[in-house]
């Protein structure tokens, strides 16, 4: 009888544990384990726009434009140019209480109609006042911090729809992992193709296959190169033919540079002043077999 | 301890991840360096500054900035140069420098190497020989220079051993004869009673070994360098022929050709004691130590055509490297052991090839009537050999001449020499 009563509890103990633990691969159906349904796009839904590869924050600020401007043009409610003010009003809150329960109230009002981007902050908020009635510091710390947040996003915003152009959020905003989204392909291939086309080097030289020489240039905003570093200094100083062909790399921004106006890196000055936070320094990656030796 | 908390996840949040900008340059051009020679301060005749220039214009990397075309005087390795002046006529290197004479009577040249972008001193040193080197002084500028810009040593200061030839076709005088890498300073060293073929420079510069047909039969001689003195290798009973010296200078690598077989061995020149590598009823030939001298090429028919085969230096572990189409033939490992150099025989036409120790990224980068024999400059990057053009019916025509070619194939020239020359052998380098 004691024997029996523990095998029971044993493997209900089992089995409990199981349930709560999950049920092993092989007690799973075949059907769930290789449930991969593969993924077809239809081409035509696909939507081609002017510009590729922008962070998505862009994006999502864009739209966010774009449905305010969609917002503005209707007549049925002309609500955008109030939204505006309410935002600066939070932005001097002279009670916190009311302030939060202010954009309580705006808050849903835009999640009906406009889908806004500060969509997160207020149930975290909620959650917290309910979490730390009892610590009014902490709150108003908090508080205070939310404030600042949406006063900082607010001013984006604004600044946003006064330019209508987003060029150089990638640096400032920190939001882009890649900054050559920014400008366009052509112009970074206008680029690589002017500095190459001053790149020669020996292409007997040893070891050549195994390269690839990394050079940070520093601009002003004449888009005149003022320093330029060869990123991997110990190989430069060990190893001879990498020093060579890493010379050879920097004659060429050299080389550049000193075409007057129809360097490069003027030019891209010339074209885009707005960016220059894109494009005021950059790393130069010098790849001597991929493209060819011509 | 929860403000803190809260302070920081916001702090991370906010601060601004910083990616930069970057550039992809893919390929490059191999137009040559531009590099601005001012004659040297007390170099008079100007011949230590033109053996300079000469040298680096003559291996391709380099173009030197026409004289006429220089804005600023430089007097001397301590005139302060304008690099403005120099980037305004394209120069991408500047050479200052400066040949004295010495109380002792030896002579010092000094010199300076710039990059006129940066205005950085990429070298500065003073070299000092006996007077009745000057052109050595030269050759050796030319080389640090070659070798601060390349990363590589350079090749100037050698010498070239090949087989001088005068007289008709049906009646060839065939001789030794030694020249610097320019052509200069150039000697005899046999008479041209025996016919001499595939000479070769011992790497410790001492001694050329070569074949001649002095008493009528072929054998291998060894020959002093400075005392043009030779003899004789060993005692076979059949030919010996194909000599190649060992990287330590010490034995020699050779064929000996038997009653039809023909073979490999390995000769000690200081105890006469050889040693059978090859056994194979086929001919095995034109053996070639690697640098480090733990392996050979040679060439065989044993698989029914000319082909390339690599063994250790017991001969051993033999294994087939050539897998194209046609013949191969003397083949030369390079110094850097990089590449092994051959001769290959397609459809009737001639080429220098070359490929990777194992058989690998065969390229062909000289063709011709007939061209052979390729030797290694000291730095692995020129090949010379020897090309020759065909006979009229008349008998006319043959003219054979050396040329040297980049190991990219790029830049192939000729090696001016005062007769027809072939079979050349480069040396090490002197310094």
């Amino acid at each position: 009888m004691g024997i029996s009563l523990f095998y029971s509890f044993l493997l209900h103990g089992i089995l409990l544990v199981l349930i709560f633990v999950q049920f092993p691969s092989w007690m799973t159906p075949y059907q769930e384990k290789t449930e991969v349904v593969p993924i077809f796009i239809d081409l035509k839904n696909i939507e081609i726009s002017d510009k590729t590869n922008l962070p998505k924050e862009i994006k999502k600020q864009e739209k966010s434009l774009q449905r305010q401007e969609k917002k503005e043009v209707p007549a049925v409610s002309p609500k955008p140019k109030p939204t505006l003010p309410k935002v600066q009003a939070a932005e001097k809150p002279s009670q916190k209480s009311a302030s939060l329960e202010e954009k309580k109230k705006e808050i849903p009002s835009h999640k009906v109609k406009t889908k806004p981007i500060p969509k997160v902050t207020p149930p975290k908020q909620e959650k917290k006042v309910l979490k730390i009635e009892d610590k009014e510091d902490s709150l108003d710390s908090l508080l205070a911090s939310v404030e600042k947040m949406s006063k900082s996003l607010s001013s984006k915003q604004k600044k946003q729809t006064d330019k209508k152009e987003n060029s150089s959020l990638g640096v400032k905003g920190g939001v882009s992992s890649n900054l050559s989204q920014n400008l366009t392909i052509s112009e970074l291939d206008f680029i690589s193709m002017a500095i190459r086309k001053n790149w020669n080097l020996d292409p007997g030289a040893e070891g050549i296959d195994k390269m690839i020489i990394e050079i940070r240039i520093a601009l002003d905003r004449s888009g005149k190169v003022y320093n330029v570093d060869i990123i991997d200094k110990k190989r430069y100083h060990t190893d001879m033919s990498f020093r060579s062909v890493a010379e050879s790399a920097r004659r060429a921004i050299y080389i550049c540079d000193g075409q007057g106006v129809e360097s490069p890196f003027r030019i891209l000055a010339s074209k885009r002043p707005d960016s220059y936070d894109q494009w005021k320094e950059m790393v130069l990656r010098f790849n001597p077999i991929d493209g060819g030796v011509f | 301890m929860r403000k803190i908390g809260i302070i920081c996840i916001l702090f991370l949040i906010c601060l601004p991840v910083r990616a930069e900008l970057k550039i992809d340059i893919a390929g490059a051009g191999t137009s040559p360096i531009s590099i601005a020679i001012p004659v040297f301060a007390g170099d008079y005749e100007g011949e230590v500054t033109t053996i300079i220039q000469n040298d680096l214009q003559n291996s391709g990397l380099f173009r030197v900035v026409d004289p006429k075309a220089y804005i600023q005087t430089i007097n001397g390795v301590n005139t302060p140069p304008r690099f403005s002046d120099w980037q305004a006529i394209k120069a991408e290197a500047l050479v200052q420098g400066e040949v004295m004479n010495q109380p002792d009577g030896r002579i010092k040249v000094a010199f300076r190497l710039w990059d006129v972008f940066t205005g950085q001193s990429m070298e500065a040193k003073a070299l000092t020989l006996p007077s009745g080197e000057k052109r050595r002084l030269g050759h050796m500028v030319a080389d640090m220079i070659y070798s601060r810009i390349t990363g590589e040593s350079g090749y100037f200061d050698s010498k070239i051993v090949y087989v001088s030839e005068t007289g008709p076709h049906q009646k060839r005088l065939k001789r030794l004869a030694i020249m610097d890498q320019d052509g200069a300073n150039h000697r005899y060293l046999t008479d041209g009673k025996s016919m001499v073929l595939t000479p070769r420079f011992s790497p410790n510069m001492q001694k050329i070994a070569y074949l001649s047909y002095k008493g009528g039969k072929p054998s291998v001689y060894l020959m002093d360098v400075n005392t043009a003195k030779e003899e004789k290798i060993g005692y076979f009973p059949g030919m010996t022929f194909a000599p190649r010296f060992s990287p330590d200078s010490q034995s020699l690598l050779m064929s000996f050709s038997e009653k039809g077989n023909t073979e490999i061995y390995l000769y000690d020149i200081q105890t006469g004691e050889k040693k059978r590598l090859t056994y194979h009823p086929m001919i095995d030939t034109s053996p070639c130590f690697s640098p480090d001298g733990s392996q050979i090429v040679f060439n065989s028919d044993r698989s029914g055509s000319q082909q390339l085969y690599v063994m250790d230096k017991n001969g051993k572990n033999t294994k087939r490297i050539s897998l194209g189409k046609g013949t191969y033939a003397t083949p030369v490992w390079s110094p850097r052991g990089d590449y092994i150099a051959f001769t290959k025989i397609q459809n009737g036409e001639f080429f220098i090839g070359l490929m990777r120790p194992d058989g690998s990224a065969e390229r062909l980068i000289a063709k011709g009537f007939l061209v052979e024999g390729p030797t290694w400059s000291p730095n692995g990057r020129v090949l010379m050999y020897f090309k020759q053009n065909p006979y009229s019916s008349y008998g006319e025509g043959g003219e054979t001449g050396l040329y040297s070619i980049d190991v990219t194939g790029r830049y192939e020239r000729k090696v001016l020499t005062p007769t027809d020359g072939s079979d050349p052998a480069w040396s090490p380098l002197l310094h």
